[in-house]
């Protein structure tokens, strides 16, 4: 098959890291996802620092992490940031930790069908799609 | 101690389906010469994934490869990986390019591979 030889760049991406207690991020992409986030990846890590202090004998804090990155649309980002932060409880001392980066740049498959209906918005008018959507 | 370099650089990341990062870090070190490329493996939850209709749930191993490079072959290996690694295709994965405050240099001695 010859395959189309072209890559369409997002960008006004930005990437969320949150880290948590092993078993506990499963919960917090759910939320995400809620709030817009197509996807996460999720890796572990081992933690140390606030699990000594917190906790009879550092018992409470899970020493075991769950590292999650989500990219999310810059306009997404503030809402997706505070449904993690409610679903990890991260008010809660030892919780976990998150963080937003900037991303210049991202590539990815766009199905056409996505890409035609960008294509017709007005770009004076961002709400257009929206508009029809509804 | 000046620990940062003359020229800045970027930090490429893909995230792809598992098994795809061996050839492509193969042709980074071989085909571009890129020196500095890390890979961690993770496990990926979407929207839609290959093995949703299996009932086997959302979830998928990935491959991550971040590549550090610098600032003027960034557009050029961004490039090279989207389309080495096969991204456009559906599941094929995602790429993204980050801005970084402050690096260091890693040059590698100039030594044979081992066989």
């Amino acid at each position: 098959m010859n395959k189309k030889r072209e890559m369409v760049v997002l960008t006004d991406v930005s990437l969320i890291t949150a880290i948590v207690q092993r078993g506990k991020a499963d919960k917090v992409v759910k939320a995400a996802q809620e709030t817009g986030a197509q996807g996460a990846s999720i890796h572990y890590a081992h933690g140390r620092g606030v699990r000594e202090r917190l906790g009879v004998l550092g018992l409470a804090i899970e020493a075991e992490k769950e590292v999650i990155n989500i990219i999310v649309s810059s306009d997404q980002a503030n809402r997706v940031f505070e449904s993690i932060y409610q679903a990890g409880d991260f008010e809660t001392p030892g919780m976990g930790f998150m963080w937003v980066t900037p991303v210049e740049k991202a590539a990815s498959f766009i199905p056409e069908d996505i890409l035609e209906k960008f294509a017709k918005v007005d770009r004076r008018n961002p709400f257009d799609v929206r508009t029809n959507e509804q | 101690m000046n620990h940062h370099s003359t020229a800045p650089h970027k930090l490429i990341t893909a995230i792809l389906p598992k098994g795809r990062d061996k050839e492509l870090v193969q042709k980074l070190v071989q085909d571009l010469g890129i020196q500095s490329v890390n890979i961690n493996y993770a496990r990926g939850l979407g929207r839609i994934t290959p093995l949703r209709h299996r009932g086997v749930g959302e979830t998928t191993e990935k491959s991550i490869v971040t590549v550090l490079v610098e600032v003027e072959r960034a557009d050029e290996v961004f490039e090279f990986i989207f389309f080495e690694a096969d991204i456009n295709r559906p599941h094929g994965g995602l790429l993204f390019q980050q801005p970084l405050l402050a690096t260091t240099m890693f040059k590698l001695p100039d030594l044979e591979e081992e066989k």
